[in-house]
């Protein structure tokens, strides 16, 4: 009995003690929650790169030149002045002296070097630093012809911002547009195209046809446009890299308004029968035509969402041009835009999770952006004609024309980004408008 | 008994029915009202504090006027008269001197009363018929007894010498966070930063991290580092608590987020804005980057 009491006492204790160790803290550990940061442009130092050959040191200087602008202009970068930098590179297979980078803040470092392997063979090499963490984020190796450098500079850029946001580059891609000449009366348009920054610029057609809204393939150097070639404007397939030009079939009426689904299979365009807009989807390899709305409103300007499953479009079906979302086969069309004002020309962003649109209200026009229901809209930019909005590959920049007002009004191309701060003019060669980005180059 | 049972069936079954029938559509759910967002935040400043006791005012120092003055007349010799000076000169002894003085003052006052209380057995002792003289003296006391004597017999050292009682700090010590302006109860290991200290934490923290922004998801990027600091706030070490879930996860979003938490810890070193004698508390922290649209 005495030995069972013991026993007893001995397991309460027992118990006792491990609650009492289960409910002490484990060396209390401060724990902090930082919920806010700064969203300034990130500095980053592209000092020239290096060469033991004088033939193509310009060709160094120029690409970090071009890396630089590339990166300021994203708006998520700040390019340090190369005046500011304190060390001067040499090699750029040993880890840089960082602190003489910290000095002038700069967070991020780029050391390149060229090698012209022959005649027509440039080797292009770099690599990102980290210059607070003290590590390599990034390095490649790229060869090219030496005249075909821009590009290179361009898939640099798109290497570096790519490990610093996570997020795609886009810098290596084009922007067809176009071109308009004479007075505002009499415009010539013609379909020209040049690389994002502005650079390299000529004409894709020859000839004086007027030719409209130009989409690119998602996923091809692929081009759709309307032209006025014959009385009724019809739609035509571009092939940028072979210069192929093929009309669409023979439509019953006006068609307009043309734009690939994300495989680059289907087209989807607004056709006008008997007097009636409607969105028709037409398959490019059998040529087959499906009609998707068949209300008596005004329906145009579908785009696809990037996974092909929904389609945004414009209809005034309730009463004023108003943003609607249907699935791909044309139904459960849904409303998504409430505000006040006119909706129209909606672009859904290739990373799904915006739509553009253009916006009118008070005799100006905006470029704004909204969630795929409807939520969340912002607007962007304001002036008294903002119109076409056409997205980066990666979703995070836009680019749409402006026009200015009056006789000599001018045309212009701008690009804004998301946070709607980053407000840019294209540099062309003349008037330009209706702008169309094309996926990034492979 | 059956017909009991039968009524009693009959009553149950109509209050249930019938419960059903009245109520029925009248059960609603509990009506969602608007969520308030609570933070809780320690206020460590006045809620974790420890017990502290005052700290002593530096005391000062009687420097004679002319310390010179106070010596030896220099004729002696010129060995003797350094030693007397440092014997002489400590300052403080005077002080010393003074509350052995005062304790020898108050001491007598108290002996004489022993004294009478010895005496006064030898009295009774001598003659007995004194005791009524006394108690008819002692009478008269009791109505002379008021509140005013009371009062006196209460002990006032608190209002007069409120400082007499008080645990003091060595001067050497006052530094110490234990002593404080006043003494004041303890509520707490005083072992947590405080609000303050926390927001110049967050704000240095603000002007170092570049929050992911940009990404589709930017909530969604919450990455957790582990932060080993030295005394002279230098980061010792800086780990991602779930860096192989980060790398494994494929977002490239978080990567970078991560990066960019990593950054921001090295970038904003040194920490020596924390208070040196916390460290305990913040020699090992976990901070938690997690964006806030």
């Amino acid at each position: 009995m005495k030995n069972l009491t013991t026993k007893f006492i001995a397991s309460f204790a027992l118990i006792c003690g491990l609650w009492g160790a289960a409910v002490l803290p484990a060396s209390a550990q401060l724990e902090i929650d930082i919920t806010k940061g700064n969203i300034d442009p990130l500095p980053i130092a592209v000092p020239e790169f290096i060469t033991s050959d004088a033939r193509i040191q310009q060709i160094g200087a120029d690409m970090a030149d071009v890396i630089r602008q590339d990166l300021e202009r994203s708006g998520l970068f700040d390019s340090l002045s190369p005046d500011s930098f304190i060390e001067k590179q040499t090699n750029i297979d040993y880890q840089p002296d960082f602190a003489n980078w910290r000095v002038i803040k700069a967070e991020a470092l780029v050391s390149g070097r060229i090698i012209m392997e022959s005649e027509n063979r440039l080797q292009v090499e770099f690599r990102l630093w980290d210059v607070f963490g003290g590590k390599q984020l990034s390095g490649l190796r790229l060869a090219t012809t030496p005249d075909n450098w821009r590009r290179i500079a361009h898939k640099v850029s798109d290497a570096i911002y790519e490990s610093l946001t996570g997020e795609k580059g886009y810098f290596d891609s084009r922007v067809v547009y176009i071109d308009e000449t004479g007075p505002k009366t009499d415009r010539r348009k013609r379909l020209a195209i040049m690389d994002q920054d502005g650079a390299n610029s000529q004409y894709l057609l020859s000839g004086s046809r007027t030719v409209l809204t130009p989409r690119f393939s998602p996923n091809s150097q692929t081009i759709t446009f309307m032209s006025y070639e014959s009385i009724v404007p019809q739609i035509y397939v571009l092939d940028i890299e072979t210069g192929r030009r093929e009309l669409l079939g023979d439509f019953p009426g006006m068609t307009f308004a043309p734009r690939f689904s994300p495989d680059g299979n289907t087209l989807i365009m607004s056709m006008i029968v008997k007097g009636n807009s409607d969105i028709y989807s037409m398959d490019l390899r059998s040529r087959s035509t499906k009609r998707l709305t068949f209300e008596p409103a005004i329906d145009v300007s579908a785009s696809y969402a990037p996974d092909g499953k929904n389609i945004v479009f414009n209809s005034d079906r309730g009463g004023s041009p108003q943003l609607y979302v249907m699935e791909a086969n044309g139904s459960n069309a849904k409303r998504i835009s409430f505000g006040k004002g006119r909706y129209s020309a909606p672009v859904w962003s290739p990373r799904g999770d915006k739509i553009a649109f253009v916006k009118s209200q008070n005799g100006k026009f905006s470029i704004g952006v909204m969630n795929p229901d409807g939520s969340g809209e912002r607007i962007l930019t304001e002036s008294w004609l903002d119109e076409g909005p056409t997205w980066s590959p990666n979703g995070r920049v836009i680019l749409f024309s402006r026009e200015t007002r009056g006789r000599a009004g001018k045309n212009e191309v701008w690009s804004i980004d998301l946070t709607g701060k980053n407000l840019r003019k294209l540099p062309t060669p003349g008037n330009a408008s209706d702008p169309a980005w094309s996926p990034s180059l492979p | 008994m059956k017909p009991g049972f039968f009524i009693s069936l009959l009553l149950h079954s109509t209050a249930v029915f019938g419960g059903i029938f009245l109520f029925s559509g009248k059960i609603m759910p509990t009506v969602e009202g608007r969520v308030i967002p609570v933070e809780m935040i320690t206020v460590a400043e006045l809620t974790n504090i420890r017990a502290a006791v005052k700290a002593k005012k530096p005391e000062d120092i009687k420097v004679p006027a002319d310390p010179m003055a106070l010596e030896i007349p220099m004729e002696n010799a010129p060995e003797v008269a350094p030693e007397e000076v440092t014997a002489e000169t400590p300052a403080p002894e005077p002080p010393k001197e003074k509350t052995p003085e005062k304790k020898v003052v108050e001491t007598p006052e108290e002996l004489p009363t022993e004294p009478e209380v010895v005496e006064k057995p030898a009295d009774t002792a001598e003659a007995i018929p004194e005791p009524p003289k006394d108690k008819p003296d002692e009478k008269p006391e009791p109505p002379a007894f008021s509140l005013d004597a009371l009062d006196a017999l209460v002990d006032k050292s608190r209002q007069t010498q409120p400082e007499a009682n008080q645990q003091m700090a060595l001067v050497s010590e006052t530094n110490r966070y234990e002593f404080a302006e006043s003494a004041r109860a303890g509520s707490g290991a005083q072992d947590d930063l405080t609000l303050s200290e926390l927001d110049a934490l967050q704000s240095k923290m603000y002007k170092c991290w570049r929050m992911s922004v940009d990404a589709k998801n930017p909530e969604d990027l919450v990455v957790q580092v582990r932060v080993k600091l030295s005394v002279d706030g230098q980061v010792q070490d800086a780990k991602l608590t779930d860096r192989a879930g980060i790398y494994a996860s494929g977002d490239p979003y978080l990567k970078v987020a991560a990066e960019r938490a990593l950054r921001a810890v090295s970038k904003c070193a040194p920490y020596d804005f924390l208070p040196a004698d916390k460290y305990d508390t913040w020699k090992d922290l976990t901070l938690n980057f997690r964006p806030e649209a």
